[in-house]
């Protein structure tokens, strides 16, 4: 009895192999990057970029070698049917891992692209989304000279599995999709400034619940990294006393912030806690205790400031890309008319910032 | 006879499967209109139904439905009753399956059809789901065990990143005073009704002592809570109703960076295949067994060609199953969930009929 069990089900397996629509490995094309750019010739239609990986046996020998297949179309399913008849192999989307909006689009509307890459199944959830400066397809071709794997590069540094840049703020697919619907939290990109063969991820883009409405410079980049409170952060502060300038390495921060609400007026305080030591100095000369505490207030004071002006930007957009909206929600129980609320609260709303920085050491060379 | 903690694999089974059967969608699709007020219900509703029924089956040592159901007078109402109990771990153990070839065929193989991935999971499910009911414990516990630390470490993982939004979870309990709603309570009173298995299981079981029974009250409300608020996490309060099977796109949120497959989706359904398919296997055992009972009341031993046969009839009704569309595969889900309950609710009231018949009329 059991003997005639198992040739059944080897039988049944022998079909199963037979008539699956299984391709093998050596039969398929890996897309690792997928770029969207507005059309030239028409306002309504997208140019999608594949960027397809060629894959070499020796795993040791850099590979930096891809072809790129771009496709016009007016939606994003078409244009990779389309692109099926470009290429001899079968493509698989199983790694792709970046999805790079040119910036055009980026400013009009990224929900189509949005809403297609959390709905096809096989561009996973945990793949990064960015914006890519003047277009996705100069990220799309880019071929920085220390990648080894073609598209792997970008993916490093957005994921901060390689450099750990304070000015990348990186953005998954569900991050986005979950910002894009929530309420009370606005979503952000990541910028890739392409010049040439070399790029620069030191800009954010905040967009609205539909497009992009401001830009991040690289400073309040940096901030609202670590206003983001999320990641491990180390990056430097510039401190400018009246007689010299400092460069503070910072190896620890936090930020935490609450809302709180009194005398008819809404504040949001936060508080942001650094730790580091001195770096460097323009002037060199000793650095006095009196000399340190000096140093920190006038840092802390600096980026109060900084940090209050950021804030006030945000408000002034109408955007919430710290969530401060989802914040208050949480803590509030009259559910059928906070979010009204909420939306007359945060149009004046004040911001107070209050950091505190410690220097462990300034004068030893260590 | 084996050892008690055999029921407690039972009860484990349906509180992790949960998330294939449809019981995170329906919570979450309420969980602005009463969805926590019904867990916390379903919570103390759950438990005392499965502490009594349980009590109440260790009247009945060594006793399955069938044996048990031949004090009724009339052997019709009898075999009326098992052949509704019957279906109802049928539809149990197809929807797990159905919804999990949906799941292979989103996630894992796009390319094959789901009737053959169907065919696969049907080869196992029916050659083992003819094993006696000892060796089908055994496996069960083989498989709850290997797989929890797996699971615990998922939970963990999932907790302690920081893409996890705690304010999300927040703004959803402030919900908590919204009305409760019955199809809620009867979703999630799913995890708790792993007790019922012992329809065919307490043929095996004596006399079944519950010792520290709050464990599992605490248990299924730390279930349910996981069940509903970690996808809330990862996906916000409102982009979550978007994800049709929320633990399947929370699995693929999550990023290993340590190790050699990045996604842990891959890991996590490699977790429930396991798991599905001896949940599938479990049931189908009980819905068997049933059938056999209505069929051979009177003697338990029963002809090979039967048990092939309504084996077959199975494996039919689960291809005719696969023509539902996502929206009505979910209909069925429901209505399964929500009859289920009902019928969960009436049951003690059967026992005890059967324990009064008993001892007024001698055995």
């Amino acid at each position: 009895m059991a003997n005639k069990k198992t040739i059944i089900a080897l039988a049944c397996c022998v079909f199963l192999l037979g008539s699956c629509g299984f391709k093998d490995i050596d039969k398929r094309l890996f897309v690792v990057a997928i770029g969207f750019d507005q059309s030239k010739t028409s306002y309504d239609k997208l140019l999608i970029h594949l960027k397809i990986a060629i894959p070499k046996g020796d795993p040791r020998s850099i590979n930096q070698e891809f072809d790129v297949v771009t496709v016009e179309s007016k939606t994003i399913a078409e244009a990779l049917r389309r692109a099926k008849s470009m290429v001899d192999k079968e493509l698989d989307y199983g790694h792709t891992k970046i999805l790079v909006v040119g910036e055009k689009i980026a400013r009009t509307n990224i929900k189509q692209i949005a809403d297609w890459s959390s709905r096809r199944r096989d561009v996973q959830l945990i793949a990064v989304l960015t914006v890519g400066k003047p277009s996705a397809l100069d990220v799309i071709k880019l071929k920085p000279r220390t990648e080894r794997v073609p598209g792997n590069a970008i993916f490093l540094a957005l994921t901060k599995d390689g450099t750990e840049s304070p000015f990348i703020n990186p953005e998954y697919v569900f991050d986005f999709n979950r910002r894009l619907t929530e309420v009370g939290m606005d979503p952000y990109l990541p910028i890739i400034q392409v010049n040439k063969d070399k790029y620069d991820i030191s800009t954010v883009a905040l967009l609205n619940k539909e497009k992009v409405v401001m830009t991040l410079n690289p400073d309040e980049s940096r901030l609202f990294n670590l206003l983001r409170g999320k990641e491990k952060m180390r990056t430097n502060l510039t401190v400018r006393t009246d007689s010299n300038t400092y460069e503070l390495n910072i190896d620890h921060t936090s930020a935490k912030y609450s809302i709180e609400s009194g005398n008819g007026r809404t504040t949001i305080k936060y508080a942001i806690k650094l730790r580091g030591a001195l770096e460097e100095k323009v002037s060199v000369e000793e650095t006095s205790y009196r000399q340190q505490k000096e140093i920190e207030a006038a840092g802390e004071e600096a980026l109060n400031k900084q940090v209050e002006a950021l804030l006030r930007k945000f408000q002034d957009h109408h955007v919430d890309p710290l969530g401060f909206g989802l914040h208050y929600y949480a803590r509030h129980w009259n559910n059928q008319t906070k979010t009204e609320q909420w939306k007359k609260i945060y149009d004046n709303v004040k911001f107070e910032a209050n950091s505190n920085i410690k220097l462990k050491y300034s004068e030893f060379i260590m | 006879m084996v050892e008690n903690k055999y029921f407690y694999y039972l009860l484990a089974l349906n509180a992790l499967i949960n998330i294939i059967n449809f019981v995170p969608r329906i919570l979450i699709v309420n969980r602005f209109h009463g969805a926590i007020m019904s867990i916390l219900i379903s919570v103390v509703v759950g438990s005392c139904v499965l502490y009594g029924v349980t009590k109440l089956y260790s009247r009945f040592p060594g006793e399955g439905l069938p044996e048990i159901l031949q004090t009724i007078r009339f052997p019709l109402v009898a075999k009326s009753i098992l052949f509704t109990f019957g279906c109802f771990w049928f539809s149990a153990g197809a929807i797990t399956l159905v919804s999990f070839v949906d799941i292979t065929n989103r996630y894992i193989i796009p390319d094959l059809s789901p009737t053959w991935i169907l065919s696969g999971f049907l080869i196992i499910v029916c050659l083992s789901s003819r094993l006696n009911t000892n060796s089908i414990l055994y496996g069960l516990e083989m498989l709850v065990l290997l797989n929890i630390p797996v699971i615990l470490y998922f939970l963990v993982k999932t907790l302690i990143s920081r893409s996890f939004s705690w304010d999300a979870v927040m703004q959803v309990g402030t919900y908590l005073f919204e009305k409760p709603n019955l199809e809620s309570v009867a979703a999630a009173t799913f995890i708790f009704s792993g007790y019922t298995n012992l329809s065919i299981f307490n043929r095996v079981f004596g006399k079944i002592r519950l010792r520290h029974f709050w464990i599992v009250a605490v248990f299924g409300l730390s279930v349910l809570l996981t069940t509903f608020f970690i996808p809330i996490g990862y996906h916000g309060t409102q982009g979550v109703e978007n994800h049709f099977y929320p633990w399947f796109s929370t699995a693929d949120s999550i990023r290993i960076e340590l190790f050699i497959i990045e996604r842990s989706l891959y890991f996590f359904y490699f977790i429930y295949i396991t798991l599905a398919l001896v949940s599938s296997i479990t049931h189908w055992h009980v819905s068997l067994q049933l059938f056999q009972g209505m069929l051979y009341q009177k003697k338990r031993r029963t002809g090979v060609y039967v048990s092939w046969f309504i084996i077959a009839a199975f494996t039919c009704a689960s291809y005719s199953l696969l023509s539902l569309d996502q929206e009505q595969l979910q209909v069925v889900g429901i209505g399964f969930l929500e009859s289920r309950f009902v019928v969960e609710l009436m049951f003690p009231a059967l026992l005890l009929y059967v324990l009064h018949r008993r001892s007024s009329y001698g055995k």
